[in-house]
Parts: C-alpha cells; structure tokens; sequence
C-alpha cells in the first residue's frame, strides 16, 4: 500500500491535535479513503478524520489495511515538514513507512502497531444549533476563556448570534460571533440552546483552526459539541466533546 | 437517645432565641418557615416566600429546601459564622450564614415560623459504598495518581489475545504498566493473568520494560511469592477511600449521548 499526500504540514496539524487527545491511532486504508477514530481515555471526547483518496497525489491501495502508530512518534516526524512538502505513506512487511519528500528526503520507519480495539461506531446525533463560521475567532474565543477559567460556554437564541463565553470564578469573557462582523456565515436554530464545556478538552484542537478557514459549530442544550473542520477541501476532521454537567 | 426539643408555632421572638439558643450549643436546627432567601456570592439571587424547610447542622452547614425536589434550593457546606436578628422594620427574623472562602452570604428573612425543632444527634455509623470493580477501573483512569505514583493514563479494558487489561499506563519514566484491579484479596489465580497479559504484550511491542502490577485491598501469601518471583509488584488500594472518587451523578461518557449505540 502507497499514498502520497501534497500537503504534509496539514497532515501535521492534525496529527498534533490528535496527540493531545490520544497517545496510540490507527488509520484504517480503504480502495476510497483514509479514516481514522479516537476516543480519549476518558471517554468523552472523539476526534475523526476523514481523507477521501482524491485528496491524494498517488493513491494504492488494493485491500484494506491499517496502520497503528504512536501519536507523538508520528508528530515528532511530521513537525519537521516544510511548506510545500509532501507526505508518502506506505506499509511494507509489517513496518509502516513515513516519508517527508520536499528539498530532500526524510524516511521514518516504524513499526506497525496492533492497536487490536474495537472499530468506533459512526457517531449518529441530532444537534439543534448548526453554525458554520471563521475558525480565527473561535481559535480566539477560546484562548480568551482559557485564560479566566476552565470551562466555555456555547449558546444561540436567535440566528443572527453564536455566543462563546469563558467562565471563571469573577470574571466572564464573551466573544460574539455575528454577521455583522462577518464570522458567522450561516447559523441555524432550532430551538435556543445552551452548553458548558471543558477548556481543557477543546484547547486540544485549537490547532485545527490552521488548517480550515471555517468550522462547523453543533451543539445542544446538555448535548455534546460538535465541531467539523474541512481539510484540503475534501477530508473533514470531526471533534465531539461531551458536555460538562454539574 | 436523641435530645429532642420541639417548638410549635412560636412567635418571632421565641424562635430567635431558640435558634440563638441552639446555634451557641451547636445543635442541629430543623426549622419550617415562610421565608426569602438572598443569595451573593460567586453569583447572586433571590428567591421569593414560601414554605420551607431549613436545616442548620452541627457543623455549620446550612441547607434550604423547597417542598418538592431532592436537592437543596440553597445551600452552604460550611460557614464561620450564622447569626440570627429580629429586623422590627420588616417584622421579620433575619437568618444569615456567611462562608468565607470563597465569600458567599445566605440571607433568610422568616416571617412566620411553623415549627423549629432542637436535636442533638449522635450519628458514628460507618458508611460502607459498594463499588464494583468496573468503578474502581475508573476512578483510578481519572486520578492514576492515586496509586502512588505519576501515572498517566492511556488505556482501559485494552484488549490483550488472552483477554482484557484492565488499565494500561505510562509511568513518570515512560515505561509502560500493566494494571490488574481485584476488589477482593488478590490471589495467585490473578498473578498468572497479570503475567499472561504482560507476556501477551511483549509479544508485539519493541518495549523490553513493561511493569505489571496488582491493585487490590490486600494479597494471599501465596499470591505475593509469585509476584516476587515474577517480578511484578503490588499496590494496596482502599477500597472506601476511592468510593469517595465516585460521582452520584453518573458522570456521562460521550458514547452516552449517541443514539443507537
């Protein structure tokens, strides 16, 4: 199996989120895709990546295989991609091969891990608040939470506002993503809802924003957050975070 | 016996001197009023008369509640310092409990008062929670720590071929540790399936160093020359301290929200 990917910085970006939610993945190759499924230790939050074969500059892949690596291993690698640089994975013998190809080569061979757990199920859920908005104000909505306290509260009335406030002891910050101010492109309410989250989860895929100039925002009262990001125009990269209930 | 004293229907001036009384004997205080509450603190709020319930313990703590509901509407779980005065503008008793870290103040203006009861209770039971050994799998993936050392978390129930390890960490030094939790006294029987999954595990991983370790309140003699012999260890765990780690709420875990799953 082969697979060569033009942009190995994104592909880091998003291992980098990754490692911060889990320290052991694996991506499962399909004739069609690449995907992958993980659940944090605590069980409450999920990260899912899809990358269609489009994506792909060279895509090889005859019969399904999966590749079980260490996060952090992988990010070592991958942080030191240029701009413009590409991605070449490959298996071989049980080893799973990372080549960084730009100015010259750099190879990573590493064995392929078993991670033996059991396929996640593809999550099925009904939010009532859709927003599709910027990512750099949600990047900033939630450092600026990050610094009075640690939960982030998600909140919509109307469909003119996406409300994201940080809550501390004694203090509030509030970012309002409306589009007046052009973040919020499109905002959809089903019924107003409200839900509090843990900054420590959500700041883990802050990095994304990176990646994606817009993001997928879903959320219910007491439900979990949703969060989608569109990679490279085809691959999408999905966060849901359960919320914190008192 | 419980000391019991019972007042009905007391005027204001009667009830402010019975829970004066009874606030300097540190007794616990059951009192049935029409009353407000005001509360600042973190946040600040009102609530309206009505008829209810506030309960005043031994040690401080004050609870406030409504007539329907399980929980408090109100509630304080220490003060430094609950007072009572009658307010002859309003005609009211003014009760307030001021906690001091973090500052909050309980302020409860009673304008009749049905009933105030005086107990002293003596209560020495021993509360047992029992928990099952899927909850003491999960109280120690939330807080590691809690075996002793600078765990980190990596996995639960990881599926080893002869079967489950019940907690798969990391130690400080990054080497990897196998954990195997018994409720009971641990014996031989779980020393062997510690060492099938660490066997099991050295299988497939380049790591050399993989510790193994059982987790249970006690372990059999037998059990313990094994684990020597072995060279895994032990770690004594407390069964009735960890119950305290347990949430009442049942914190959720994601797949909970899902549907179908």
């Amino acid at each position: 199996m082969k697979a060569i990917l033009p942009e190995a910085r994104a592909f880091a970006s998003i291992i980098e989120a990754l490692s911060r939610v889990v320290d052991e993945a694996s991506m499962k190759f399909t004739p069609e895709k690449v995907v992958l499924r993980a659940l944090d230790p605590a069980k409450v939050s999920m990260f899912i990546m899809e990358l269609p074969s489009i994506l792909f500059e060279e895509y090889d892949v005859e019969e399904e295989v999966k590749i079980g690596f260490n996060t952090a291993v992988l990010l070592k690698l991958l942080k030191r991609s240029k701009r413009d640089d590409k991605l070449e994975i490959a298996l071989e013998e049980g080893y799973a091969k990372f080549s960084i190809i730009g100015a010259y080569s750099k190879l990573y061979k590493i064995l392929n891990i078993e991670t033996a757990e059991e396929e996640l199920p593809e999550p099925r859920i009904e939010l009532n608040v859709n927003a599709i908005i910027h990512s750099e104000p949600l990047k900033h909505a939630i450092k600026d939470a990050e610094t009075i306290g640690d939960v982030v509260e998600f909140s919509a009335e109307t469909e003119d506002e996406l409300i994201i406030k940080g809550k501390g002891e004694t203090s509030e910050t509030e970012t309002r993503i409306s589009k007046e101010s052009g973040a919020l492109i499109s905002l959809e309410v089903k019924e107003p809802s409200k839900s509090t989250y843990a900054i420590e989860h959500i700041k883990n895929i802050v990095s994304l924003t990176k990646v994606a100039d817009t993001v997928e925002v879903s959320f219910s009262t007491r439900m979990p957050l949703k969060l989608a990001f569109t990679i490279l125009g085809e691959g999408k990269v999905t966060y849901f975070l359960a919320p914190k209930v008192e | 016996m419980a000391n019991i004293v019972v007042h009905e229907k007391p005027d204001l001036d009667r009830a402010r001197e019975a829970i004066r009384n009874a606030l300097s004997r540190r007794k616990n205080i059951y009192i049935l009023a029409n009353c407000s509450v005001d509360y600042f603190g973190r946040s600040s709020s009102h609530l309206d008369f009505g008829e209810r319930l506030i309960i005043i313990k031994s040690d401080g703590a004050v609870l406030i509640h409504r007539p329907t509901g399980h929980s408090p509407v109100n509630w304080q779980p220490e003060t430094s310092y609950i007072g009572v005065d009658y307010d002859s503008e309003e005609g009211m008793l003014v009760l307030k409990a001021l906690r001091t870290k973090p500052r909050e103040l309980v302020t409860v203006k009673l304008s009749d008062v049905f009933l105030i009861v005086e107990a002293e209770l003596r209560d020495p039971g021993a509360f047992y929670m029992h928990i099952s050994e899927k909850e003491i799998r999960d109280i120690l993936a939330a807080n590691p720590k809690l075996l002793g050392e600078n765990f980190t978390t990596i996995d639960i129930e990881k599926k080893v071929e002869p079967g489950f390890i019940d907690l798969y960490l990391k130690d400080e030094k990054g080497n990897v540790v196998v954990i195997e939790i018994k409720r009971l006294t641990a014996r031989v029987d779980a020393v062997r399936q510690l060492k099938k999954y660490i066997d099991s595990l050295k299988n497939y991983m380049r790591t050399e160093k993989i510790r193994g370790i059982i987790a249970a309140p006690s372990i059999t003699k037998k059990a313990y020359e094994l684990l020597l012999k072995e060279k895994l260890e032990f770690k004594q765990i407390n069964i009735e301290a960890l119950a305290k780690h347990v949430s009442k709420e049942g914190k959720k875990s994601l797949f909970d929200y899902f549907k179908g799953v």
